[in-house]
């Protein structure tokens, strides 16, 4: 099967539902509510100016109306049904089992799987021949951090937040941080698992009840995890909204020359970032970014990584430490 | 059926990159980057708005200038809209028509069915007219989707193929064992490639949940760091040459140079790997000529594939790889006849607050040693394919690092800060 294939339009995955929610029978205005929250904002229109309802409630052209719809007083069923079974089934295709079977042996599959559903899907995909193969495809620019020494400390706390996560609740916990300090029986509302595709790790985004703002911590070091059932403050929405106002007031605005490849890169390093750009002329570009303040240490990094061709304009801020750092570097260099 | 899909991914796949990367190039510009029709890119640019939510498009002006943007901020958008470009290939009547009549026949009966058995019932109900669909149309279909797509299960019975709805490959889980997987699945989607797939089985496994099982659920557990959105646009050609690599079959590529995006040359290669650089979110296929050099060809240059005829093996080409590839940074293979370059830095931190960089440098560029000189002071050696390609993730050390070896790369190095500190007015 294609990657690209036209059963998985989504005008014919919206026919596909239509048909399976019509088989106790629906009125017009429940099939054009389902049309309207389904199909593109755009709509599209068909021959003759037909559109997608008008085919599906075979009120277009006769001869290209679906037909797959009868109607019967006020309400429309499928054109053909066994009154015991979904009109339609859903199954997996053979392009999707393979990318199932991939998963099977992804690292910290055993994390998100019980024992026994892993080994049943095992067994289920067993003959599914995959080209998703770990040898095919090979991850750079990667950093390799060394293997944790207590896995099963990491994959323990893994499920528990998880866990709380599901279960919407805070936890308790003892840490150690980077520096070395210990912090003991802490309360925190979790908010999301991040993963990080550059080291393959993940780490708990939460918000600290006891010090009244988001953090982040690894999972290894955490000692002590449980979930409680204790009556916070806020719940997860409103932790996930403490963190979103970290974002800069102004945005950061550089100025890119398109040499030596520096704009596509600079526009690929900085994608998953809210942006704008402009064309300044004379192969020069301008863009804007919005970004989180926990962020600034990276976006520095990145910045002077993207070389001579990249500079900011504005926060002067920003400007002046890269200034500082690389005057820095030039002094090493020329010690 | 509606003129607003498409036949071809690859109609829509430079304009949508050129608009979510860069979303600074008028109609204007892009006739010119891509050698296109003004009609055709206003075309195009058209049918992404219709196809991306409208959350996601922004339009700005630049003078009597329209530029179309796409943008998204990683932290509250965990679901890669660009997947939803892949939901849009062109379809007839026919096709649709034929695929849901099928399948809603075979469900409502429980034995397997001959073409002729099916085309028969649904003439006699009037379903079908044979003056407009062919006995062969449906048999193609009923193959299709038996081979091709695997919604349908198909047996010979003394020389007559036997159709019937495929096997429910997760009736025998629970509900939660369910939701476990949909988890997993939710989580990995964005992470094994080609992502598009995940997304598709993520709908899958919801629609069987809502369907079969009447419980509908979502959630929203997983954040990512360094998952780019844009290789999605690629993944149409990555999931060719991995079934291409898969098969071990060589493959005919149209590709296109930086210096001259709008034409088109073409070469019969062995595809051995995929690379993809976490850090740029981009493909690269590492192949072999007929003459066994190594050839590397980024995926958002590549038009289209053609799988060959022509089969290799794979075991014939680890060697090679592993001594092109073995201290190559990230794409650059090791020169013909070249050794791997000796690179010498030395580490500047202080002791009490900088300590952190030391493991973090020897965690980016593994594979080298560390040595502790003096308080504050360390020295890292690695060796290098071609030190050129290291430059940037140098620079991202401002302040901490100077090369000592190579004299070459550490001028190199110095000219930047000196270049750098030039564009801020700085001497």
């Amino acid at each position: 099967m294609e990657l690209f294939n036209e059963v998985k339009n989504r005008y014919f995955q919206l026919l596909f539902k239509i048909i399976n929610e019509c088989v106790s029978g629906k009125t017009k205005d429940e099939i054009l509510k389902i049309i309207d929250e389904g199909e593109f904002e755009q709509k599209v229109i068909g021959k003759n100016q037909n559109t997608f309802a008008d085919l599906v409630l075979n009120s277009g052209d006769k001869d290209n109306n679906f037909n797959l719809l009868k109607q019967e007083m006020d309400l429309f069923f499928p054109c053909l049904r066994d009154t015991e079974k979904k009109p339609l089934p859903i199954r997996f295709s053979n392009l999707e089992k393979a990318w199932l079977k991939a998963l099977l042996s992804q690292p910290g599959i055993e994390m998100m799987l019980s024992d026994q559903t892993l080994a049943q899907l095992q067994t289920i995909l067993r003959d599914i021949d995959t080209p998703v193969q770990k040898d095919y495809l090979e991850m750079t620019n990667i950093i390799q951090l060394p293997e944790i020494s207590q896995p099963e400390i990491y994959q323990t706390n893994f499920r528990l937040l998880l866990e709380a996560l599901i279960q919407e609740k805070p936890i308790r916990y003892d840490n150690q941080d980077r520096k070395g300090n210990f912090h003991k029986n802490k309360l925190a509302v979790p908010v999301s698992l991040e993963y990080s595709m550059r080291d393959g790790r993940f780490r708990i985004s939460m918000f600290s009840l006891d010090d009244n703002r988001p953090i982040m911590a690894n999972l290894f070091t955490l000692s002590n995890l449980r979930i409680v059932n204790e009556k916070v403050p806020i719940d997860r929405e409103a932790a996930r909204a403490f963190l979103f106002e970290q974002y800069s007031q102004e945005p950061i605005v550089l100025e890119v020359t398109d040499k030596k490849g520096a704009m596509e890169r600079s526009f690929m390093c900085f994608s998953g970032m809210e942006r704008s750009a402009k064309h300044l002329g004379n192969h020069k570009y301008e863009l804007q970014l919005h970004y989180y303040l926990f962020e600034e240490e990276n976006l520095i990094r990145n910045i002077i990584s993207l070389g001579p061709y990249v500079k900011v304009i504005t926060p002067q801020r920003l400007a002046d430490e890269i200034i500082r750092r690389v005057r820095k570097s030039l002094e090493f260099a020329t010690r | 059926m509606f003129d607003d899909f498409i036949k071809h991914y690859s109609t829509i796949r430079n304009i949508l990159r050129d608009c979510f990367l860069y979303g600074c190039f008028s109609i204007d510009d892009l006739e010119t980057k891509r050698n296109v029709s003004p009609r055709k890119v206003s075309y195009e640019i058209r049918r992404i708005q219709q196809y991306v939510e409208k959350k996601y498009v922004k339009v700005d002006k630049d003078g009597r200038y329209k530029l179309i943007s796409l943008t998204y901020d990683f932290l509250r958008h965990t679901d890669n809209f660009l997947v939803h470009t892949f939901m849009t290939k062109s379809f007839t009547r026919t096709d649709l028509y034929l695929y849901l009549l099928i399948l809603m026949y075979l469900q409502s009966k429980n034995i397997p069915c001959s073409v002729n058995a099916i085309v028969d019932e649904l003439i006699d109900d009037g379903h079908l007219n044979f003056e407009k669909i062919s006995v062969k149309t449906i048999e193609r279909k009923l193959n299709e989707m038996s081979k091709g797509i695997g919604i349908l299960s198909c047996d010979t019975e003394k020389r007559t193929k036997q159709y019937f709805i495929a096997p429910d490959i997760l009736d025998q889980l629970s509900y939660d064992q369910l939701l476990e997987l949909l988890r997993a699945i939710d989580l990995y989607k964005n992470i094994v490639f080609p992502t598009t797939i995940g997304y598709f089985c993520a709908q899958t496994l919801q629609d069987y949940l809502n369907y079969e099982r009447k419980r509908s659920v979502t959630f929203n557990l997983f954040n990512y760091k360094y998952v780019h959105f844009h290789p999605v646009i690629e993944e149409q050609i990555l999931w060719e040459i991995l079934k291409a690599i898969h098969q071990e079959r060589k493959i005919k590529i149209h590709y296109h140079t930086a210096k001259s995006p709008a034409q088109n040359s073409y070469k019969v290669l062995t595809p051995y790997k995929i690379r993809y650089d976490v850090r740029h979110g981009r493909f690269y296929l590492i192949s072999f000529n007929n003459y066994g050099k190594c050839i590397i060809s980024r995926l958002d240059r590549i038009e289209s594939i053609e799988l060959q005829k022509e089969s290799f093996s794979r075991d014939d080409y680890k060697k090679n790889y592993k001594e092109r590839m073995k201290y190559t940074w990230s794409s650059v293979a090791l020169a013909d006849g070249k050794e791997p370059e000796n690179i010498k830095l030395e580490l500047l931190i202080d002791e009490s607050s900088e300590r952190y960089l030391i493991e973090k440098l020897k965690n980016e560029a593994p594979g080298g040693k560390m040595e502790k000189i003096e308080e504050g002071r360390y020295h890292y050696s690695l060796k290098v394919s071609d030190s050129g390609e290291m430059i940037p993730w140098l620079r991202s050390y401002a302040g901490n690092i100077r090369v000592l070896k190579s004299t070459e790369l550490a001028d190199k190095l110095a000219a930047d800060w000196k270049e750098i500190l030039l564009s801020y007015g700085v001497v």
